[in-house]
């Protein structure tokens, strides 16, 4: 049980070092936050800024560990009903844009890993680099400019009412789309995949599979999951980076849009409060995995 | 001669080197001596000739003679009257698609054809400002701050993953949870923040860049100096009595990792010219009356939806080709060193 023990404290001891960088960059850097929101006095009281800034950490600290990150600058709305009411098209455009990514990778990777020297597969490794060389909004408007040309229509107002899947698709369709293709994703996915596919065929253990002539893909697969749960979850953070990009691209809005106006408007807790629900997803991903291959790899558990 | 130049190709990676250290020779180029390829400057706007299309007139002028050219030009003018710049009607805004290039705006006050230089070869803005010249602009506002980012990165990066390689222990902790702290903010968040917090000027970014950039450079070559502290060379250079300095600079750092350096160098600089461009996309980067690639696209997005592709599309392949430049040239030297370890 001693290991398990030191993931949980490097989670916590990561997030709350994670909680000091956020709140250092804003608050120990020159510049006064009341004057340039020209706050009064009296507001400035209430929200605790004039306070000394250890004393206003805690408070922040004690505002999140509760679930509430303060209150927007700008117009005075409580920063967590503000993510509560951006949060849902962004966990839709994220988890559907993993997903796409894995199911592009998956299938590819492990083709090319088994076959590294043929043509077709030197071909992929091309594609896969090229991708990864697209910035997320270059992708997005190549993207928007061959669709908008062709069809001449473009959705951009959120669906309402029932679920009926052309209006869905038509306004998620391409956002995740680019989430899923750019910003390196598929192709760093394909990359790490076929490498890992190469390296575990090669192993002693596949070897010994083939020479018993028994299934290779139950061996392949089960050797294969906690790898690509891991590239996945360290890719989290690289694509939670690209939503601000591209729901800027597409108006889309949700988390990454309000992190992109709150920057623009200077509103500190908004972003602090995006900053930290971010980092704190990546951890919990972080930690699943810590505590997955704690729990599968025996060589772990005994060390 | 020739056998030589063979080799070097099929070494692994030999062909992403080329091609890499082409597109980059390109962007160095077009960085130093780029204001020699256009008339025109990034600021001088040419009002007689907004949202000129990328013309192939130049290539006319180049390919036929002055009686071909006139006579084309008259063949053109019986056909299909254009609109004029300013008001493309929805029916005409998606000519770039059929690939028939429309008639140059501000027909009727022709320049009198000179030399190449005085042709908009990749079309104007919106205020008439030549792409050209706006690209050759924008080369050196993405390769200065990258070169900050690089600077920044491997200057704390190298020695601190040399000095935590080679004495371990509580410098490795530190950096091992220092790295674990920045991964678990998305880059461009954190990049946000400090936007959000002193509204800097690009190379101020830049730079917080490079420091996010740090632990992943002195991880990895912590793990390689690792491998090699333990060597016999390295306790045989312990007991000649040479000093750490020496080892360290010498033996870890010249000897076996000084191609981490190029490596390395290369793959900040692309991820710096993609971070570069996203924040001037997202107006956070290099603002309007500096150019920069990002800040092109940014500005070209209500034009883009009437139909002027070029103004977005053209910055939209030199980042594609200055990141796939830096790309390709670090991975090739990177598949070239493991291959030669290998051996």
């Amino acid at each position: 049980m001693r290991v398990p023990l030191r993931i949980l404290g490097y989670f916590f001891g990561t997030l709350l070092a994670v909680s000091v960088l956020v709140f250092a960059i804003v608050h120990l850097t020159p510049g006064d936050i009341a004057a340039i929101h020209n706050l009064s006095a009296h507001t400035a009281h209430q929200l605790h800024l004039d306070r000394s800034v250890a004393a206003q950490y805690f408070l922040w600290l004690w505002g999140c560990l509760r679930g509430d990150f303060g209150i927007s600058m700008v117009n005075g709305a409580s920063v967590s009903a503000l993510m509560i009411q951006y949060s849902p098209p962004t966990l839709i455009l994220t988890f559907c844009g993993l997903s796409c990514s894995l199911l592009i990778a998956l299938p590819l990777g492990i083709w090319r890993g088994l076959r590294p020297v043929s043509l077709a597969g030197k071909l992929t490794s091309l594609a896969a680099f090229t991708l990864s060389a697209l910035p997320v909004f270059v992708l997005g408007y190549l993207v928007l400019g061959i669709v908008f040309g062709f069809f001449r229509v473009y959705i951009t107002t959120p669906p309402e009412g029932p679920f009926q899947f052309w209006s869905y698709a038509g306004y998620y369709g391409l956002p995740i789309a680019v989430l899923a293709l750019g910003n390196g994703t598929v192709g760093e996915f394909i990359r790490f995949i076929s490498l890992e596919t190469q390296s575990i065929n090669r192993s002693m253990h596949m070897r010994a599979v083939r020479a018993r002539g028994a299934g290779l893909g139950r061996h392949l697969s089960r050797s294969l999951v906690l790898p690509v749960y891991n590239i996945v979850v360290t890719h989290m953070a690289v694509l939670l980076g690209g939503l601000v990009v591209v729901e800027r691209v597409f108006n889309f809005h949700g988390l990454g849009w309000l992190s992109w106006e709150a920057t623009l408007k200077r509103d500190f807790p908004v972003i602090m409060g995006i900053a930290m629900i971010m980092a704190v997803l990546i951890r919990v991903f972080m930690l699943v995995g810590d505590l997955l291959a704690w729990w599968l790899d025996p060589r772990l558990r005994e060390n | 001669m020739g056998s030589r130049i063979l080799r070097f190709l099929h070494e692994p990676g030999g062909y992403r080197i080329v091609m890499g250290s082409l597109l980059v020779t390109l962007l160095l180029l077009a960085t130093l001596g780029g204001s020699q390829w256009t008339h025109y400057g990034p600021r001088d706007m040419d009002l007689e000739a907004q949202m000129q299309p990328p013309s192939p007139s130049w290539l006319r002028h180049a390919l036929t003679s002055q009686e071909g050219l006139d006579r084309w030009e008259k063949k053109r003018a019986e056909g299909v009257r254009g609109p004029s710049a300013g008001s493309l009607s929805s029916e005409e805004s998606f000519d770039f698609l059929r690939a028939e290039p429309g008639p140059e705006a501000g027909d009727g006050k022709k320049k009198p054809a000179g030399s190449l230089l005085e042709h908009h070869v990749l079309g104007t803005d919106r205020d008439g400002r030549d792409m050209l010249a706006l690209l050759i602009a924008g080369a050196r506002n993405c390769l200065l701050p990258g070169l900050v980012t690089c600077a920044v990165a491997l200057c704390l990066g190298l020695p601190l993953g040399l000095l935590a390689g080679y004495y371990g222990g509580r410098l490795r902790r530190l950096l091992q949870s220092l790295s674990g702290t920045i991964l678990s903010i998305p880059r461009l968040v954190l990049l946000l923040i400090v936007v959000c917090a002193l509204e800097p000027n690009v190379y101020y970014i830049m730079a917080v860049l490079g420091l996010t950039l740090v632990p992943r450079v002195s991880e990895l070559l912590m793990t390689r100096v690792r491998l090699l502290a333990n060597q016999g060379f390295i306790l045989a250079a312990r007991e000649a009595g040479l000093t750490d300095w020496r080892i360290l600079s010498r033996h870890l750092f010249w000897y076996q990792n000084r191609q981490v350096f190029t490596i390395q160098f290369s793959l900040i600089m692309a991820e710096s010219v993609l971070t570069e461009t996203t924040l001037s996309y997202l107006q956070f980067g290099t603002k309007a009356p500096e150019v920069s690639w990002g800040n092109i696209i940014e500005g070209s997005q209500m034009t883009f939806f009437s139909g002027y592709y070029w103004i977005t599309f053209f910055p939209a392949f030199a980042i594609i080709l200055a990141i796939l430049g830096f790309f390709y040239l670090g991975d090739g030297l990177n598949a070239r060193l493991a291959y030669r370890e290998g051996k």
